[in-house]
This record gives structure tokens, sequence and C-alpha cells, in this order.
């Protein structure tokens, strides 16, 4: 019966309704993929690749800082 | 045509629905309230959207909440933190402090540290003398105190930086400093009341001198030099042959922060393996210096009660030679605390005083 109805139909509605499936699934196809591609890019970030904050963190830990005081408790 | 205008418009609907059910929901708005760690006076403040600014609190739903923890924050500041202090001479603070002391230049920038907090305490402690004598108190105890702690002060003087038990040296007298701190802390609170303990602590609080302001421009100038050292080390783990940087920041044209941001863009500039392999090095290096305070911690412990007794007969000696008859009381004291003491392991508050809460 589909078939019947797709047969009988005009040309110029069938290319519209391939064209609204085209859309369709392009609309689907960019969603899923954007979304994949944030999660691709929140495991690069919290994976063990290196961080521009490891590197800091190393080089903070190699100074000493200018006004840093040693504390041996308050006389008061 | 009926029939193909209600497919179009199905598949139309269908357009939409798809649509809507993969845009993004609009994220919901979270409101928490937090109080700020730096001044826990001021009362707490809601923020949304982790929009916080400053040294804030772990968030906390309602105003009441935060409220309650701030007061209890508030409670624990204006306790002197000495009070929580452990008996174990050697804390994390003191084993990180040693990390740096495998560097060239790291035990001098420490030993003169120590110095300068030495001194400030003796001139505040003899502040707070001055205050008392001039109220009437009885200071013979405090004196003794201090007069100690300008014995440990002439140890610190004397110590070589260069020499192999530099680090040992340093965890000993600065362990000294901070329990004769405690000491006359301990004293002068048992002497006053609460409201003459809060003042004098008030009037002393800022006090400063051109002997203080000599010692901070040393260490300034002497951790200056420690970190041109590790600048240049960095270079040569990153492979920069230019010194440029190294100059301004001698000059003082830039300073720490800006050659600290510079370094690391010089590092994320090169190639993801290269960065690997940059980071390995000082990975490697920060092994070494923790292995490095580990060891030296761990032999500074070993005998630590032995020589903390070694140091009292000398400072006996010094005391006799001095004829300080209050100093020369109080050492004996000591020395007799710690040859009586549970095995001996009395490192903590010699002069016999609890280690009370009250002010």
């Amino acid at each position: 019966m589909i078939v019947e109805c797709v047969v009988n139909m005009d040309k110029k509605i069938l290319s519209i309704l391939v064209l609204l499936v085209v859309v369709v699934s392009a609309t689907v196809l960019f969603v899923s993929f954007k979304e994949s591609s944030q999660d691709v890019q929140q495991d690069f970030s919290t994976g063990e690749d290196l961080t521009d904050d490891d590197i800091s963190n190393e080089i903070d830990d190699a100074f000493i800082p200018e006004d840093e005081e040693l504390d041996i408790g308050d006389m008061i | 045509m009926k029939k193909m205008l209600s497919i179009i418009m199905m598949l139309m609907l269908m357009v939409s629905f798809s649509t809507l059910a993969m845009a993004e929901e609009p994220a919901e708005e979270e409101c928490y309230w937090y109080y700020d760690v730096d001044n826990p006076e001021n009362e707490c403040v809601e923020y949304c959207n982790n929009t916080t600014s400053g040294n804030v609190s772990e968030a906390y739903d309602t105003f009441e909440d935060c409220e309650e923890c701030r007061l209890e924050f508030l409670d624990n500041e204006t306790e002197d933190p000495e009070d929580n202090e452990s008996e174990d001479p050697i804390d994390d603070e003191t084993e990180k402090q040693i990390e740096k002391m495998n560097y060239s230049h790291g035990a001098e920038v420490r030993l003169l540290q120590l110095e300068k907090a030495i001194t400030k305490n003796l001139l505040k402690g003899e502040m707070a003398v001055s205050v008392l004598q001039g109220l009437g108190y009885n200071t013979t105890d405090l004196e003794a105190i201090l007069a100690e702690m300008h014995l440990v002060l002439d140890e610190v003087q004397a110590a070589d930086p260069e020499a192999n038990d530099s680090v040992q040296i340093f965890i000993d007298l600065k362990s000294d400093a901070k329990n004769l701190t405690t000491q006359f802390r301990e004293t002068i609170r048992a002497l006053l009341s609460d409201v003459k303990y809060k003042e004098i602590k008030e009037q002393i609080r800022n006090i400063t001198s051109d002997e203080l302001q000599n010692y901070s421009k040393k260490v300034r100038n002497l951790i200056k030099q420690f970190n041109v050292n590790q600048i240049y080390r960095l270079y040569g783990i990153i492979g920069n042959q230019s010194s440029d940087f190294v100059n301004d920041y001698i000059n003082g044209t830039v300073n720490l922060t800006q050659v600290k941001l510079q370094l690391s863009k010089m590092v994320n500039m090169k190639t993801k393996e290269k960065r690997m392999n940059i980071f390995s090095e000082m990975l490697k290096e920060k092994v070494q210096n923790k292995n490095f305070a580990n060891s030296a911690a761990g032999n500074a412990k070993g005998n630590f009660s032995e020589r903390h007794l070694e140091r009292l007969q000398k400072r006996l000696e010094n005391a006799n030679n001095s004829g300080n008859e209050k100093l020369l009381e109080k050492i004996q004291n000591e020395i007799q605390n710690y040859e009586n003491g549970p095995g001996n392991g009395n490192h903590g508050n010699d002069n016999g005083k609890g280690k009370g809460k009250g002010k």
C-alpha cells in the first residue's frame, strides 16, 4: 500500500519529502557529531595528558617567593 | 493531495521535535552561600553559577549553614595555631623548606630566614617585657627565655650553610626557636589577664625596626640569587640559550610572576613530546629533592634528643660565662628535665608548663 501511494505521488511532492528526510538526517548527524566532539574535548582535558597547569605548578615549585617568611610562631 | 500535505506536516513536526530534543538544555542557575576565608568577619554572600571571587569557603545551601560555619571558622582563626602544633620537630612545612636546601644558596636562604624570624621575635619579646616592666610585672622568667633565644640566634649566625650538616643545624635550631617562642607565649599568658594580653598583643603586632628591614632586604636579595640559579637550571632543561630575561629579573624590570609566566610560555611553545620530556625532567628533580628532604629529616630525627642535650650543655657554658643567673637556672632545669624525662625525649615545652588553650 505504501509503495502504491509513493508511486502515485507527484514528483514535486516526492522531492520535497526527500529534501525533508535529508534535512532531518543532517540535523541529527550535526547534533550528534557536536556532542561527541565535546566529549572528546572533555576526555582530553581530564585525561592523563599534560596540561598547562601541570607545567605552571612545576615551575612555581622551583622558586622561592621573594617575600616568603619562615614561621616559628608568635611571641604573644 | 491531503494525504501528501499530512505527510509533509508530519515530517516537519519530526524535524521540530528532533531539533528540540537535541538542543542543549539551558543551564539552571545554581546559587550558593560562601564566606570570605581571608575576611571571615564579613557576613556570607550568595554567588550564582560559580561566579565567586577571592578566597572563599566551600559552598553552603543556606545562609544559616554558611553563617554557622563562618562563626566556627572565625573562632578557630582567633585561636593561636601554635596551640595545636605537634611535638614533631620536623613538620611538613619544615620538610618542604628543606627541599630547597638541596640547591646552592638554598641553605643560606633558610638560615637567614630563620635568623630574621628569631630577631623579629626577640624584638617583640623585648618590647613586651619592657611594657610589662612598666606595669610592674615580674619579668625574670621572660627575660631568661629571651636570653636563651639570643644564644640560639648566635648559633644560627655561626652556622655554615656550606657544611654537610647545615640541614640538621637548621632543623635543630628552628625547633629550638619554636619551643622558646611557645615558652614565652605561655609564660606571658599565665602572667596576664585576657584583656591585658590582647592589649599588649595589639601594641607589638606591627613592630618594625631598621634591623628587621635590613634582614628583609638581605633575605630578598638572597632569594633573588637563588631564583636566578633556578631560572638558569630551568633554561637548561627547556633548552633556552638566551639570558635576557634573567638580566631583566636581576635589574628588577620584571618580577618573579612574569618570569614564571615567560617560562611557562617557553615550555608551551614546544612540541608535545618535548613538553613531556621537560615535565619529566622537572619531576625527576622534584623527586630527588623530596628524597633529599626525607633522608635529611630521617637522619635529624634519629638522635634529636641527644643533640638537643648537647646544645643545652653548650648553652649552659655560655650562660656561665655571661653570669646570667636566671638563664643558668633555666638551662639547668631543662637539662634536668631531659635527663629525667620519659626516654629523654622531651623536646617540647622544656619549662614544664602545659600547652593551655586559655588566653
